[in-house]
């Protein structure tokens, strides 16, 4: 993972500026710092190896198309993810097939009872267990989640951006990522009990 | 008086992350005395775990990135007019 120094040179006025004057010493050095981490969060956004780097390439070339566009003041990475994220939605967009996502609100209202403790508590599980069924699992579990709740999810357990950057990458409010995220991590704990996981 | 359902909600939403001592200590407390909770939360981090698990074996190798870099940058610096 880039550490601040680093991703804040990459936002300097110089670097910017050989950037738009497209120096191939730059360029490279954007690509060559980035692209493993936009390439991850591609991959665990579900698409598949050549879809990711296809959209990787498209990142990158709409991030030096609208370099002008682009005035420093928020974080190359940001930046960067937020192109990536419009991609990827665009892809999935008619990849993804609509689900009663929206129900796990109900799903876990149920689970409580007017007193606010539990109904249905979770499964008791033993963890060793658990980590095992999760690793059968997940990744399937993780098709059933819309496109926004995972690249969600992913941002914050994968690449562990903090919630100012999540949201700003995504362009959405605090409020809007809580939501966002309770119903991505409910629905995948949801799925992962409703495939018999317990100890 | 935090409740399992709050709990739920804080847990999952990603809140709890960003609260003070106070209320981290009024979380802390709720799961010593809540069995049900501690399954909850364990479960949700064990989520997490598994995801970056795997990410990681889903990495691309390095010579794969190094060939999709050359590819990126090729593009960009305009050497590859035909590819998109």
């Amino acid at each position: 993972m880039l550490t601040a120094a680093v991703s804040d040179g990459f936002a300097s006025e110089k670097f910017l500026a050989l950037l738009r004057a497209r120096d191939e010493a730059a360029l490279q050095r954007l690509v060559s710092a980035y692209l493993p981490q936009v390439l991850r969060a591609a991959r665990s956004a579900g698409l598949n190896q050549v879809n990711a780097e296809d959209v990787c390439q498209s990142t990158f070339v709409t991030f030096i198309e609208k370099i002008d566009t682009f005035e420093g003041r928020s974080h190359v990475r940001t930046w960067l993810f937020g192109i990536l994220y419009r991609k990827i939605s665009e892809m999935r967009r008619e990849a993804f097939r609509e689900t009663a996502a929206e129900n796990i609100d109900q799903v876990m209202e149920n689970r409580f009872k007017m007193d606010g403790h539990w109904q249905r508590p979770p499964r008791g599980a033993d963890m060793a267990t658990y980590e095992r069924e999760v690793r059968e699992h997940l990744a399937d579990c993780l098709e059933g989640i819309s496109t926004d709740q995972r690249l969600a999810f992913v941002l914050r357990e994968v690449e562990e951006m903090e919630s100012d950057e999540i949201c700003r990458t995504l362009d959405i409010s605090r409020s809007n990522l809580g939501v966002l995220l309770f119903r991505g991590r409910n629905l995948l704990r949801e799925c992962l009990e409703g495939r018999n996981i317990r100890g | 008086m935090l409740k399992c359902r709050d709990l739920s909600r804080l847990v999952a939403g990603g809140e709890i992350e960003e609260f003070g001592f106070l209320k981290r200590m009024e979380f802390k407390f709720h799961l010593f005395m809540c069995r049900h909770c501690r399954n909850y939360v364990a479960q949700i981090r064990c989520i997490g775990q598994g995801a970056r698990d795997l990410a990681a074996e889903g990495a691309p190798d390095g010579e794969q990135v190094q060939r999709l870099e050359k590819k990126i940058c090729d593009h960009l610096c305009g050497d590859h007019p035909g590819s998109d």
